[in-house]
This record gives structure tokens, sequence and C-alpha cells, in this order.
């Protein structure tokens, strides 16, 4: 093959590459397209055969309908702070414990460790209905006595959602591959210089903040499109419902009227997507990866 | 740490000292995700084992019974089914999510224009809430009005019930969460890719090796180590099947789709039967875990 012929190939192939990667772009956002579609157009037109791909004209009434027919605003309020929340109490106390796993040397580090890991591995199913009747019969709130009985714990509070979530045993092992990245120098002359040992850990926390940034991404992934548990807590106090639990009821309520479902579904995806393509850059693979080994 | 003069054992006292100290606020600062993780993770996972003996009825009822609940799970039929369906389920979902993810994964690990922004879209779907993922496909696999039959029947080919038929209801599943994981795995893929010295590539270009044979010979087996960590992960995921289940099929139609997580949750919260699900979450890990270690035995004496 003569150099020209190599190259007219290798062009053909790259034509070729960016018609499969195309395509597939296509296929992976299609469901998102086709949603915001069917939530702009007129109902008429939703369950019309054959279908048209382009709305005849651009209609907001699916929005204007859900956010008349349920009180949108304080779920997406009730979903922000839940996931704030947690978020800030993950990446600090994790960071926290990680820093001293990487950093100080102490009894049973390594027992305290290996539990750790092996816990990540027990699928998280097994301790739902447990985990539950801890949250209901916490002692001393919710009415409870100081035996759990009598009343209904941190059922139907914010709480009941937070505390479970508040540290991850993922987010504390992703933490610590950071911190056993940065030089143990900086910490022994800032102790040398007579700083105290929380500022210290603060002089790393900057360090690691790549990291920080992606548990935190990971964090608020996870958190803001939860349902099961949220569900399970938020039985009877229709005011704190967070997004998922609202849309959900929404579903069961109005049955599948698809324009607002739609709708709402647009809704509840863009807050990840809009935070996602504004951080993208610290979602660089290598921290994937980083957090995995 | 001070004086130069000082004596070598007033030297080590300070440094055990130190040690101490250092060993003092090492506990405190690892405290608080101690008392979380031992509240939330600990407690109820040996809750979990007590409570699989008991007839514990989520509020108040909780007398030993033995191995009852277990003989009870063992024999019932829909909890044998869901067993039967996540199996079916592991069986389509594994293979095609791991493939996928690396085929995607190595044509985008090419010099290419653009390549972040595909990387993103991508990854779009693994950051949708599964209560969007379930509806926007219920939508889209609506047998009369769904796009996807609708562009079926365009080009002469007759509709498919999807999610309405059992026949179809879990492979429907299958596609939703193959859409859906695609790219955290491709994520993953990606990173370890980066990690292939680039002059393995050039010295298999110069013996003019064509894109598969690089995929096959190459890239395969040195991202073994990768392959096995998604495909342990899929398998304990894909165990664990719920939300997009509950949401999209309630384990429907005629069972076709419920899985044992979807039956605990009935069972426990439904029924308020806590102790016949705790058994069964007791009876799914062992399952996971007979999985989990068989497959680490076959990976490892294979290779």
């Amino acid at each position: 093959m003569s150099i020209k012929q190599r190259m007219v190939m290798n062009y053909f192939f790259k034509f070729l590459l960016y018609i499969v990667l195309i395509g597939l772009a296509v296929v992976m956002l299609l469901p998102f397209i086709w949603s915001f579609i069917t939530s702009i157009r007129p109902n008429a037109e939703i369950v019309k055969i054959p279908i048209s791909l382009i709305p005849s004209k651009i209609d907001f009434s699916h929005y204007v309908n859900l956010f008349r027919d349920m009180d949108w605003g304080v779920y997406f309020w009730n979903s922000i702070s839940v996931t704030f929340v947690i978020i800030f109490s993950n990446l600090f106390f994790c960071s926290l414990a990680a820093y001293a796993f990487a950093k100080f040397e102490f009894k049973h580090k390594k027992l305290l460790l290996k539990i750790m890991m092996v816990s990540m591995m027990i699928p998280s199913i097994i301790t739902l209905v447990p985990q539950f009747i801890v949250v209901s019969k916490f002692p001393l709130v919710g009415g409870n006595n100081i035996f759990g009985q009598g009343g209904s714990g941190f059922v139907d509070t914010f709480m009941g959602i937070i505390l479970p979530s508040a540290v991850s045993i993922y987010g504390l092992l992703f933490m610590r591959q950071f911190f056993l990245n940065t030089p143990k120098e900086i910490g022994e002359s800032a102790r040398v210089d007579g700083a105290g040992e929380l500022k210290i850990f603060f002089i790393y926390l900057r360090m690691v903040f790549p990291g920080l940034m992606t548990l935190g991404l990971f964090t608020f992934n996870s958190t803001w499109n939860s349902y099961l548990w949220p569900s399970l807590i938020m039985v009877t106090d229709e005011s704190k419902w967070l997004l998922s639990i609202a849309l959900k009821n929404y579903q069961i309520v109005y049955d599948n009227n698809y324009g607002p479902l739609m709708a709402g579904s647009i809704i509840i995806s863009l807050p990840v997507i809009l935070v996602f393509s504004f951080t993208q850059k610290f979602l660089l693979e290598k921290f994937v990866f980083d957090g995995i080994k | 740490m001070g004086d130069k003069v000082i004596g070598k054992n007033k030297k080590q006292d300070s440094l055990s000292g130190l040690l101490k100290r250092q060993s003092r606020i090492a506990y405190l600062f690892i405290l608080p995700v101690i008392i979380f993780f031992t509240i939330f993770t600990i407690i109820p996972l040996v809750m979990s084992l007590v409570l699989s003996f008991t007839d514990y009825n989520m509020v108040n009822k909780m007398d030993f019974v033995g191995l009852e609940n277990f003989i009870h799970a063992l024999k019932d039929k829909y909890f044998i089914g869901s067993i039967k369906n996540v199996l079916l389920y592991t069986i389509m979902f594994v293979p095609i999510a791991i493939f996928s993810s690396l085929l995607v994964a190595s044509l985008l690990d090419n010099d290419l224009r653009g390549k972040k922004f595909f990387r993103a879209i991508y990854y779009l779907p693994a950051l949708t809430s599964s209560v969007a993922t379930a509806f926007i496909w219920q939508w889209l696999m609506n047998p009369s009005y769904g796009l996807i039959n609708q562009i079926l029947n365009t080009i002469g080919i007759k509709g498919v019930e999807w999610l309405n038929s059992p026949k179809t209801a879990l492979f429907s599943i299958v596609i939703i969460s193959v859409w859906g994981s695609l790219g955290g795995n491709m994520l993953i893929y990606l990173a370890a890719l980066r990690g292939i010295p680039s002059n393995i590539y050039e010295a298999c270009k110069m013996d003019g090796a064509n894109f598969f044979q690089k995929l096959v010979f190459i890239t395969i087996p040195l991202l073994r180590p990768t392959t096995y960590f998604i495909l342990t992960m899929s398998l304990i995921g894909s165990f664990q099947l719920f939300d997009i289940v509950y949401l999209l099929t309630g384990g429907g139609p005629v069972g076709s789709t419920t899985t044992p997580v979807h039956q605990i949750y009935m069972n426990a919260f439904g029924e308020f039967k806590g102790g016949l699900g705790s058994a069964m979450s007791v009876i799914l890990f062992f399952i996971i875990m007979t999985i989990t270690l068989l497959t680490q035995k076959l990976v490892k004496e294979n290779y």
C-alpha cells in the first residue's frame, strides 16, 4: 500500500469512527430530547398517530400545570437542602478521618481499615430493614423514650434521610488516596512552627481540592437521585417530600399523563446536568480511577 | 522538637509523648465517621442477622422463631421467581454492559476532536435520577404511542410490547440499565486505557495491526484487572436491582420482573414482615457472596 492509499484509508476509518460516535450520541441523548419535546408540545399532539417529530407550537402549559398541581418549589428546596447538608458532612467528616488514616499512626489502624474495606463489599440491601428500625426507634427523638418506644424517631424528618448518609466509607477510602499523595514534610514543619492540628488539617485539605470536588460531585449525584430510602422515611408529611418522591407520587395521583411527567423529569434532571457541565474539568478520569484502587 | 542538648532517653520520651498525642488526635479525627459507621452500618448488620430468626412485625412484636423465615423464604414462589429473574437479568446485562463500555472506551481512546464532548454525552444517562429514567423510558417504550415502536412501524417492523409483556419486560429493563450504566463503566475503562504505555500501541501500529487486532490482542488482555473490577461491581449491582423495577413495572407483568430486593421491600415495608424480609436479605447476601467468590476463583484459575 502506498502512503497516499494509507492516508485515504486512515481518513476513511476516521470518518466511520465519527459516524459511529455520533450515532451513539444520538441514541444516548434521544430519551432526553424526546422527553423535552413531549414536555413542550400541546397535549393533543402527544398521543397522536403517526407521531410528528417537531411540535407544531411550543406550549409550556405542562410546566404550568405541574406547578399548579403540586408545590414543586418546596420539593426543590427540600432536595437542595438535604443534598447540601449530606455533601458538606461527607466532605468534612470523610476528609477528617481520611487525613488521620493517611498521616497518623495509631493502634488498630490496619484493623479498622480492613473492616471498612470488607464492609464496602456487603450489599447495602442487607441493612435496609434494620436501618429503618434504627432510624424509627432512635432513643429520645420524635417522641421516643430512652428505649426507642412510643414515637416515630427520625421518620418524617429530614434527619432521617441525612443521618444514614452523613458519612460514607467509600468517601473515606477515596479521600485517603489523595492524602497519601501529599508530602509529609509540610505538616511536620507547620507543627514545629506551632500550628494547631486542625489548622494543619486545613492546610492539607487545600492540597486535595480536586479530590474534594470529585467526591462532592459523586455525592451530589447519588443524593439528588436517591429514591428508595427517602420514600421510606417521608411517609405522611407532604411538605417534606423530595423531588424524586414528589414525581413518583404525581404519577400515582395523575396517572400516566406524559406531558407533565416529562416536564417533571426534565426539572429533576436539569440541576445535575448543569452542575456537571460546569465542573466537568474536575471529573478527570484519573480521579475516578484513583478512587477505586 | 526542641533542644539539641537533650539526652537520648529524654528524646525517646518526647517522641513517645508525641506519638501518644498524635494517636489521640487521630482517634478524635476518626471518631465522627466511626460513630456513624457503627450506628448505621455495623449495628444494622448485626440486627439483620438477629431479626432473620424472629417474627418481627416492624412495630413491636418480636419472638424467636428459629429457621422458620428461611424455610418460608425458600418455599416462597415469588422469592424463588425473583432469584430466577435476577439471574436471567445478570446473564443478559453484565456481558452487554462490559462489552459495550469497553468498545466505546476504546473507540474514544483515539486521537479525536470533540473527545470530551462525546465523553460528556455518554456519561449523561448515568447522572439521571432513577425516577426520571423510569418515566422517560416508560414513555419511549409505550406500545401504542411510544417513540421506539413508532420508529419500528415506520421501517416496517411490528411494534414490541416492551414492558407490558412478560416475554419482553425483563429484556426492556436490561436495555434501560445498559443505557444508564454505559457512561460510568466507560470512564473507568478510559482511565485504565490511559495507563497503557503508548509505545505498545506504536509497536503494534508498526506491525500493521488493525483496530480489532489491537483490541483483542493488546487492549483486552492489558485491561483484565479493570474488567474484573467492573465485572464484580456489575454482578453485585445486578443482584440488587430495585429502583427501576419498582418504578417501572412494580415487578410485573405476572412477576416477570420482580427482584429479590423488590420482594424484601414488599415483605418488610408492604406486609410488615420484618423477620422474613431480613431472612431474604441474608439469603441474597449469601448468593451474592458465593457468586463473587466463584468469579474470583474462576478468574484466578484461568489467568
